[in-house]
């Protein structure tokens, strides 16, 4: 079998392939072409020199969706909704965040009030039609929405969650006013409660709907011009992937695309060499990304708000906990108005890129600053394929950073560094400390094109003691793709007493929900279900969720679920109340298809390594630099020990080991470096 | 207790805890206070806690001085906090709490 991962990021389109029959890794990188992605899929196809037609699997991630939405290049979009409501998604939550934030300001809504169009009908919290959908005020809003031309249309009704019939009916005729319109309906995106959060949902997948729906589609086609016959996978924020099919209908549950298949493969990593604790730490060109990993399984969170939760936009669906922070190997050094050194958020992406890229960058940048110091080896970079311009890269210092400043070119190259670690150094502990966890618990997996190169820095700025460079680490995401399973999110706001509820009724939407995920499954046979209701004590908001079995639903056995929910509240908060009444809000059922698992080779043993060559890097002090042994990591055997200063290099990236560090390889090929003065 | 608080000074004295447990520790207490104000708000049975945040939570010493206190709830609240551990701590005294004992107050004259 071969199966194929490719990750679009801001700056570099990853591939890696794993084939079964050879048990041999493929790889290739190419420049991200962010006016034609799709064509940059193709290139790193061509250049892996993979056969298309031998391809039995290919999953892709790509930061498309989030860039759409933060870069705000979304369709125009309208929104229908019920008489009355017209305000709920423009006003959003009425709490005040950041009370002292004289600055504040709230989600800037993604279709404006005119394009919000009410129509007559109104279904109650039970199911129950109250009044008809009137036909006339639903005609009026397509007519005004195709009047104003919009390429994408929501249609959130109050409580469609329990019965969407109305907004089915709706959704038929805007289909046919507005045939060439993206469409999406609230209950086909999220059957949860809460106003706000659902509309924000369901405005968000169909303002991103054109693009991202247009992408994936494109793709598709575009593979099959070129021979491509096997399944297509993408994946999805909450750590699985999906069907093509299912991503151009819910393209909001690609929004984390991109960076979740590391930290799905740092779990494994870290479970695989008994490290069940570690954080994930991923950076690439764009931006640096760090997630915890507690007992061998990523954090997921149930909804998340995409540029934060105080001016962000609620996305109600599951995902995998993440903190991004603007420093990437792209990421621009400038001097601030008050002379003040500062590095990104701005990032020279692959277009230009960095001035050493030679794509006409003008601004020095991180990847510059590491050239100036001797860290990347500007004959060597991606195997020697992509020569570095360090004449450039030393100019482009020299004169923006360096001459302002009145310092010395390697010491401006060696703050660039500084400045970048100090902010990245913040993503991880904002993960770990801020969370009351002790970094020094944990190790740390390094990722991303530049995670290697700074990743020693940031372990010994938070005293971590272990740093563990696994295999492809310039690859990782895409590496995690490979090894992620199909994963479907359903969740059913069904709301009753525990002591009153209709088991029947929920095993008939338990049914219904996984009718939903099988037809959205492709590895059906096998697959595994998660069934929870989310419970509270009678008079409370938040819930838990407590898993169930189908087995309990079907028996009806009301205690056992009553007893799983006092448990875990106990657990959860330290006490629990008996004797209080329990309701019930929602049922939630995740679909997990169980992908074939892949056997990865073992090194193998072999004669101590030795160095490649000798080079002069800057380490830790700007005006000397040392004299360090370079390695090439693919002739590193498993057992293999090499004491820092030292750099190790491969396809993709650079390590660069401190005095003080001790690395192993171990037998499945990760660097494990005992960090010094850690 | 009176051991305890000898060991504590002695401690204080002693600039010897290293900067990482210092920066842990530094913002474990934020995190505590954070962690309350969450449990709280997830756990409550009352519309003005769960949905508009109307409460403030914090750590405090036994003479009523702040050490840390919740983000996002009313943080004007901070003028009561002190006065009512204070008031506690006089009725009680140093040794009349066990673990998990909880003094409810409503005390006009005390946190007004």
């Amino acid at each position: 079998m071969l199966v194929v991962a490719i990750d679009i990021g801001g700056t570099f389109t990853d591939l890696i392939g794993f084939d079964e029959k050879t048990n041999a890794f493929i790889q290739a990188k190419s420049l991200t072409t962010p006016a034609q992605l799709v064509q940059g899929i193709i290139d790193c196809l061509n250049k892996s020199g993979i056969k298309s037609d031998g391809i039995d699997e290919l999953i892709h991630g790509s930061t498309i969706a989030i860039n759409t939405l933060i870069e705000r290049k979304g369709a125009k979009t309208g929104l229908v909704v019920t008489r009355g409501t017209r305000d709920v998604y423009i006003i959003g939550r009425g709490n005040r965040p950041e009370a002292y934030n004289l600055l504040f300001h709230k989600h800037r809504p993604l279709v404006s009030r005119q394009l919000t169009r009410e129509v007559e009908e109104r279904i109650l919290p039970s199911g129950e039609v109250h009044a008809r959908l009137d036909r006339t005020s639903l005609k009026e809003a397509c007519r005004v929405l195709k009047e104003d031309g919009v390429d994408a249309v929501a249609v959130c009704f109050l409580h469609s969650y329990v019965n969407p019939e109305h907004e089915r009916a709706a959704g038929e005729a805007l289909r046919e006013a507005l045939p060439d319109a993206y469409l999406s309906l609230s209950h086909d995106i999220l059957r949860e409660y809460r106003e706000f959060e659902r509309m924000s949902t369901t405005v968000v997948n169909a303002y991103i709907g054109p693009k991202v729906g247009g992408y994936v589609s494109s793709l598709k086609s575009s593979l099959g011009k070129i021979g491509f016959r096997g399944n297509l996978s993408i994946m999805r924020s909450n750590g699985g992937v999906m069907t093509p099919e299912v991503a151009t209908e819910r393209p909001v549950a690609m929004m984390e695309s991109g960076p979740v298949g590391g930290i799905i493969a740092s779990a494994q990593v870290g479970v695989a060499l008994g490290n069940q604790n570690v954080i994930s730490f991923d950076m690439g060109g764009t931006t640096a990304k760090a997630s915890l990993i507690r007992d061998g399984e990523p954090t997921l969170a149930p909804g998340y708000y995409v540029g934060g939760y105080a001016g962000g936009h609620p996305v109600m669906l599951p995902m995998i906990d993440v903190v991004e922070v603007g420093a990437g190997g792209g990421s621009i050094a400038w001097i601030d108005d008050i002379g003040a050194l500062k590095v990104g958020p701005q990032s020279a992406g692959a277009d230009p890129g960095p001035i050493c890229y030679k794509g006409g960058g003008t601004e020095p940048t991180i990847t510059d600053a590491n050239v100036v110091l001797g860290r990347l080896d500007p004959d060597n970079f991606l195997g020697g394929t992509m020569k570095l311009d360090a004449e450039g890269a030393a100019r482009g210092i020299a004169e923006k950073v360096a001459k302002p400043l009145k310092m010395d070119t390697v010491a401006a190259a060696q703050a660039i560094v500084d400045i970048a670690i100090a902010k990245m150094s913040l993503a991880v502990r904002e993960v770990s400390v801020e969370k009351g966890y002790d970094p020094r618990d944990f190790a740390l997996v390094a990722s991303g094109g530049a995670g290697p190169l700074h990743v020693i820095a940031i372990a010994r700025e938070l005293h971590i003691p272990t740093v563990i460079v696994p295999l492809f680490p310039s690859h990782f995401s895409a590496l995690g793709m490979l090894l992620a399973d199909e994963r479907h999110d359903f969740i059913r706001t069904a709301y009753s007493d525990l002591a009153n509820v209709d088991f029947a009724g929920l095993v008939k939407i338990c049914e219904e929900m996984r009718g939903q995920a099988r037809s959205s499954l492709r590895h059906v046979r096998g697959a595994e279900e998660q069934i929870a209701l989310d419970l509270r004590y009678v008079g409370q908001e938040f819930t838990l969720s407590v898993p169930v079995t189908l087995a309990q639903l079907k028996a009806g056995n009301r205690k056992a679920i009553r007893q799983a929910f006092d448990a875990l509240y106990e657990h959860r908060y330290a006490h629990h109340s008996p004797d209080e009444a329990v309701e019930m809000v929602n049922m939630r059922l995740g679909a997990i298809g169980k992908r074939a698992k892949l056997a990865f080779p073992r090194l193998g043993k072999g004669r101590p390594a030795k160095p490649a060559r000798h080079r002069d890097v800057y380490l830790l002090d700007a005006k000397k630099p040392v004299r360090c042994p370079v390695y090439e990591r693919d002739a590193l055997a498993a057992g293999t020990r090499i004491t820092g200063p030292a750099i190790v290099q491969e396809l993709g990236t650079t390590t660069v080991l401190f005095k003080g560090d001790d690395c192993r390889v171990a037998p499945s090929g990760e660097l494990i470096i005992k960090v010094g003065g850690a | 207790m009176a051991k305890a608080r000898k060991t504590t000074a002695r401690n204080a004295k002693r600039p010897s805890l290293d900067p990482v447990t210092l920066e842990v520790i530094r913002n474990a207490l934020p995190a505590v206070a954070n962690e309350m104000a969450a449990d709280l708000q997830r756990t409550s049975y009352n519309m003005m806690i769960y949905e508009v945040r109307d409460f403030c939570t914090a750590l405090i010493d036994p003479e009523g001085q702040l050490i840390s206190q919740n983000v996002g709830g009313v943080s004007h609240f901070v003028a009561d906090l002190g006065v009512i551990i204070v008031d506690g701590m006089k009725r009680y005294g140093r040794q009349g709490f066990a673990p998990g004992d909880v003094i409810i107050t409503n005390h006009q004259a005390v946190a007004g």
